[in-house]
């Protein structure tokens, strides 16, 4: 029984919409969007997949073969920021199922916001609110506080989870102009700020490292511990700068470090 | 040692491995895979949430830098923290107190489980293909349950092949660092405190400074751990 | 090498803002494409992207050419993005001949093969090239700055 028209376009009736019990189980599905990344399409599976919901409530036959397939295109974002994307091409597609936009409309849409959104993205979460957040933590695990970790679950999720549900519901109901109501959040400015804090908190768990290696037993006494501590960190990060792997310092400075201690004591023994 | 608590043990090792490797990059992406969290919590399961505490911090500042971008692929930081934590955690419950030597040499064993991570990650995207190709076939038969199914298949093969990863790793770590400890005395014990206590943190507050964009953020860091020593040394003098 | 030219079918995304930028301490971002300067959705879309201290500039490619052509950039490091190899060819054929180009990501297309993990280019794309590098273009495949190039001449030979 496969017929090429949208469900509704021979009853002439009111143009079909998805409804809210379909978003919520894209909304659910969009936590599994990179289950199935490959190289050569990276997300288009996980969009699909999460399109799915939605698809199968507009179309039948002919119609849902073509939209599955216009949705495993190639797609690359961040993962949380994709369902705005989703929400607005949901939006799209109740549009095309009634026949006042073209099916080529939403497949330039996500093409085109892909690459803004993965940027807003990966510079908010990834290298803004993560590092900020995990700072902030290491600090208070290292003063003591055992629940740290904890809280730092919960203010990174309270992000996450916000800009997943928030981007899903505005992205349906705005459509293409989500993009506008994102913008009023004004995250690139979050973003640029956090790395002060985040430098701040660095820098007092960098302190309590260096206490950690005072009260331990490799300490060296007259207060040279902290000395070393930062004249390393500043060595380590020149060399990071110009490219040097983690690794390669670990393994070079842990040789040079133990060939050092036994080298010298075998010269002058001082250690049993 | 009893031989059916510890296999119970490598299990769980095992299922946090394969878990927290999801949230890292297939499902949810909760940041539950984040050093600071998933060894603190491999704590807790194995009974000394203190020690995964100290542990996950220091693994998370030598990671901090490792982000995912596009179709950019870093070191896995999940599996090699995962596996460091066990090793750790598993010689202080059956073979003797998880002190600074443990550790050091714990991290120094794991780290390069981040690379074989890496490596497993890139291989598991190529072997998607096949799902990419299935996706497409379900599409032309307009068989949506079909491409249901796919997202399944790969997160089950990702959770399996890094939870053998991780649980092989920690293992024959946990073997080779017993072997290896007993063997520390004098001058390379001594070494081996100095690369625990002062080489591995200050690498990691590199790393995690190195991702700071601003300069104003190094110099705030700067005055910051001026301002905290002080007050830690006339605290103690 | 300012200003640094860029195919990245993505355009502007996180390795450009989280990577790149502070790699080249980027000032300016010029998009070179014929549709989006007449977008005001994704102009505004890209300015939210890029951080405020950075200036953002879209051009259809004939006037970037001449646009480009006019400015000096040296106190100002600047990236020009291009879409597609096409567009490259197109901003070089209209009288902009840039020195270097980097590949950074083009996206699996039918017809395409993988040069590496990121970037796929079929042999009317290799063929294009081909002909810039014989006009004397470094161009090099490299997604993020801390990779090693990947080297294009083999395959630019064969094409």
């Amino acid at each position: 029984m496969a017929t090429t028209a949208p469900l509704d376009a021979d009853a002439g009736a009111a143009a079909r919409t998805v409804g809210y019990f379909a978003l919520w189980r894209v909304l659910w599905r969009s936590f599994f969007f990179q289950s199935a990344t490959n190289y050569e399409r990276m997300q288009n599976v996980g969009f699909a997949y999460c399109m799915l919901p939605a698809l199968t409530r507009l179309y039948r036959g002919d119609a849902l073969q073509a939209a599955m397939t216009r949705h495993l295109e190639f797609f690359n974002s961040h993962p949380y920021m994709a369902d705005a994307l989703l929400g607005a091409s949901i939006k799209l597609e109740e549009q095309i199922a009634a026949g006042r936009l073209p099916p080529a409309a939403v497949q330039r849409f996500k093409r085109c916001m892909m690459g803004p959104m993965a940027a807003i993205g990966d510079s908010f979460f990834w290298s803004s609110l993560k590092p900020f957040g995990a700072a902030w933590a290491i600090a208070g695990v290292l003063s003591g506080i055992a629940w740290a970790p904890l809280a730092f679950l919960v203010l990174y999720n309270m992000f996450h989870l916000s800009m997943r549900v928030y981007g899903l519901f505005a992205g349906y109901q705005y459509g293409e102009r989500v993009v506008e109501q994102l913008n009023r959040f004004e995250l690139p400015r979050f973003s640029d700020r956090s790395h002060y804090l985040a430098g701040a908190f660095l820098g007092i768990g960098a302190a309590l490292l260096a206490d950690d290696a005072m009260r331990s037993t490799a300490a060296i006494g007259d207060g040279l511990e902290p000395v070393l501590m930062v004249l390393l960190a500043v060595i380590f990060l020149l060399c990071l700068k110009r490219k040097m792997p983690m690794l390669l310092l670990l393994y070079g400075f842990a040789a040079a470090c133990v060939g050092l201690v036994c080298g010298l004591n075998a010269l002058f023994p001082l250690i049993g | 040692m009893d031989g059916s608590i510890l296999a119970m043990d490598l299990g769980l090792v095992a299922t946090v491995g394969g878990a927290a490797a999801l949230d890292r990059r297939g499902a949810f992406q909760l940041m539950v895979s984040q050093p600071l969290v998933v060894v603190p919590a491999l704590g807790v399961v194995l009974g000394d949430p203190q020690t995964g505490l100290w542990l996950g911090s220091l693994l998370q500042l030598l990671w901090m830098s490792s982000v995912l971008h596009g179709a950019n692929v870093p070191p896995n930081e999940t599996v090699a923290s995962v596996a460091i934590g066990a090793m750790v955690l598993l010689f202080g419950k059956y073979v003797g107190a998880p002190d600074a030597t443990v550790w050091t040499l714990a991290i120094l064993i794991g780290a390069p489980l981040s690379l074989v991570g890496r490596w497993l990650e890139v291989r598991l995207d190529r072997a998607n293909q096949v799902l990419a190709d299935r996706a497409d076939e379900a599409a032309r038969a307009g068989e949506p349950a079909a491409l249901d199914r796919l997202p399944w298949l790969g997160l089950g093969r990702a959770f399996v092949l890094n939870a053998l990863l991780v649980v092989v790793a920690a293992a024959l770590g946990l073997g080779l660092l017993a072997v290896v400890y007993d063997d520390v005395r004098g001058a390379f014990a001594v070494a081996l405190q100095t690369v625990g206590r002062y080489l591995m943190p200050a690498l990691g507050l590199a790393v995690a400074l190195s991702i700071v964009r601003r300069r104003r953020g190094i110099a705030l860091a700067a005055v910051s751990f001026a301002v905290v020593m002080t007050a830690i040394l006339q605290g103690r003098g | 090498m300012n200003p640094f030219y860029r195919v990245d079918n993505r355009l502007v995304h996180g390795q450009i803002i989280s990577t790149w930028m502070p790699h080249l301490r980027l000032r300016r971002i010029v998009i070179a494409n014929d549709a989006i300067p007449d977008s005001t959705l994704q102009m505004s879309m890209y300015r939210m992207a890029i951080p405020e201290g950075v200036a953002f500039d879209a051009l259809p490619i004939q006037k970037a050419a001449t646009w480009l052509n006019a400015r000096r950039f040296g106190n100002d490091p600047t990236m020009v993005l291009l879409e597609t190899v096409d567009d490259a060819i197109r901003l070089f054929a209209s009288g902009h001949p840039f020195p270097t180009l980097n590949i950074g990501n083009v996206h699996h297309a039918p017809g395409r093969r993988a040069v590496t993990n990121a970037v796929y280019l079929g042999d009317d794309d290799l063929h294009q090239l081909r002909k810039l590098a014989d006009r004397g273009v470094a161009i090099e495949v490299r997604s993020l700055p801390d990779e090693t190039p990947t080297d294009l001449r083999a395959a630019l030979r064969s094409a």
